[in-house]
């Protein structure tokens, strides 16, 4: 199966009560696909045919603040045009599980991959995963979605689009009854509809209330932060699939590390094999829970290396990149950004080989470089 | 084994991104790993495409295009210009009536789109795949049409 299709399987072990979505390339397979489990009774939800990602987001806000498990899709120029309502959820504390095929932001118009999408909403208070192959997105909404119920925060399943929502590779999935027990019955504690304690969601709110929210938003993040660790180890004990928040890659002895998210991780993988092989210490590090951000786990990766390279896949225009500086706050050595594949311009091992080896010979300044 | 690497060339609506997602069926019966995608833009019916197909024993990372391959599959003979892109070695089958330098198959002969056949002849001439195994994951109305191909691709040299 291929990533929107893995995303799918998930969403049909879930059975979320409503769906709403706005199709939009590379995701669209996503409500296409559901429509069709619908259509032969797979699933009980509900799918909202809306008119617009902004209304896709907004009923999902409105499910789930009436109590239910609630899922939508989207990508690029939807996510952009949900913006709106991105905090609105975080801010709800609506556990509303999101999956992004990431995609370039216009102008110009570009249906191909990179994390602009969702790098600028990074800050609205949605947990963020990053994906590097169709099986990783299966388990990691299943993991997400538990994480995101216990924390009451939205999370974000993000691919990357095409190179892993329409690659067809193999997926191992896990039997309904096993998922179905892992995540247990959705039971939030504050719902719209109970008549004996009525209440409000989402209102006015004066300087006196509004920051307190908000520290809880972040007490909700730092949580998320302790419970990932326990949640991906009874995942692992269930299903024995293990996905730490950072994944390693020879990086223990290694003098040069790569950090980077996502499809390209499997490169820059192979890359330190070959460079290995040349007697060249390179390793790999893959950040994968996003955020929360893992401080501890990176800096612990990083705190042997002689030299470190960042392999950003989006911009911030005027400012270093943002998984760059998410890092830079982990490690004071040597350090080099690169940004790459902005509108999926496709990155060669030579080139990752390449990078290597200007950290071997101390090549490093204080300017954001592209890999073109 | 090493990793087996295979670029479909074909023409937009000739099935290449199909022919690709078959074998993925076929490899997945047979528990290999496997990458198959297509390349993706403002595609047409019509205008040349390539879809690439790679498969292991082992977990496969990288999911770049493949540039070099120790195969090629070409649906429509007119795209021919691809010596640069088939490794020294490499096995080349085309759709075409006839050819003196690589495996041929005159798949317009069978159907009007040549995917299916094409896969025919693929399988027979590089035994990746266990035939019946694409048999399996195959529509019924497509069998007849594969096992053509497979039973009439010829060695142009």
């Amino acid at each position: 199966m291929n990533g929107q299709q893995a995303a799918v399987e998930a969403l049909r072990q879930i059975d979320p009560e409503v769906i709403a979505a706005y199709p939009i390339t590379p995701t669209t397979g996503i409500p296409e696909e559901f429509s069709k489990l619908l259509e032969e009774g797979k699933v009980t939800g509900e799918l909202i045919n809306v008119e617009s990602e902004h209304s896709a987001l907004s009923a999902c806000v409105g499910a789930s603040a009436v109590g239910v498990r609630t899922a939508t899709a989207t990508a690029s120029q939807g996510l952009a045009y949900m913006t709106e309502v991105i905090p609105i959820a975080s801010g709800l504390r609506l556990p509303i599980l999101m999956f992004v095929g990431n995609r370039a932001l216009s102008a110009p118009i570009n249906i191909h991959c990179d994390h602009s999408d969702s790098m600028s909403v990074r800050d609205q208070g949605w947990i963020q995963i990053y994906c590097e192959r169709a099986q990783e997105v299966y388990d990691m909404s299943l993991i997400g979605l538990r994480i995101a119920e216990q924390v009451k925060l939205p999370v974000m399943i993000c691919q990357d689009g095409f190179i892993t929502t329409h690659t067809m590779e193999p997926v191992l999935t896990e039997e309904d009854d096993k998922v179905k027990k892992f995540l247990g019955k959705y039971k939030p504690k504050n719902t719209l509809l109970e008549f004996k304690r009525p209440k409000m969601i989402g209102n006015f709110t004066m300087p006196e209330d509004y920051m307190d929210i908000k520290v809880d938003q972040e007490n909700a993040m730092r949580k998320a932060s302790q419970l990932y660790d326990p949640t991906v180890s009874q995942y692992e004990k269930k299903f024995s699939k293990r996905y730490p928040s950072v994944s390693h890659y020879k990086t223990r002895y290694a003098e040069y590390i790569i950090v980077t998210m996502s499809s390209v991780s499997g490169m820059v993988k192979d890359a330190v094999d070959e460079l290995r092989e040349e007697g060249f210490k390179a390793g790999c590090l893959k950040i994968r829970l996003y955020r929360p951000f893992p401080f501890k786990e990176v800096e612990d990766a990083l705190k042997n290396a002689k030299g470190v390279v960042v392999l950003d896949r989006s911009m911030s225009f005027g400012s270093k990149p943002p998984l760059y500086s998410d890092v830079k706050n982990c490690f004071i050595g040597s350090m080099q950004s690169y940004v790459f594949g902005l509108g999926g311009r496709e990155i060669s091992k030579q080139d990752i080989k390449d990078v290597f080896r200007k950290m071997e010979v101390r090549d490093y300044d204080h300017t954001v470089r592209f890999i073109k | 084994m090493n990793m087996f690497n295979l670029i479909v060339k074909g023409l937009g609506g000739e099935g290449a991104k199909t022919a690709v997602e078959i074998l993925a069926k076929a490899a997945n019966k047979e528990n290999k790993f496997f990458l198959a995608y297509p390349e993706f833009g403002p595609e047409r019916s019509g205008t040349p495409i390539n879809a690439y197909f790679k498969m292991d024993d082992k977990l496969i990372r990288d999911r770049s295009p493949i540039k070099i391959a120790d195969y090629i599959l070409i649906l429509n003979k007119n795209l021919e210009r691809i010596d640069s892109e088939l490794k020294k070695g490499g096995t080349l089958i085309i759709n075409s009536e006839i050819h003196k330098k690589y495996y041929y198959l005159n798949a317009k002969e069978i159907s009007p789109i040549p995917n299916i056949a094409m896969l025919g002849a693929l399988i027979r001439i590089t035994k990746i795949l266990k035939k019946e195994s694409v048999e399996s994951v195959l529509p019924e109305e497509f069998l007849k049409e594969f096992q053509e191909g497979y039973k009439m691709v010829k060695n142009g040299k």
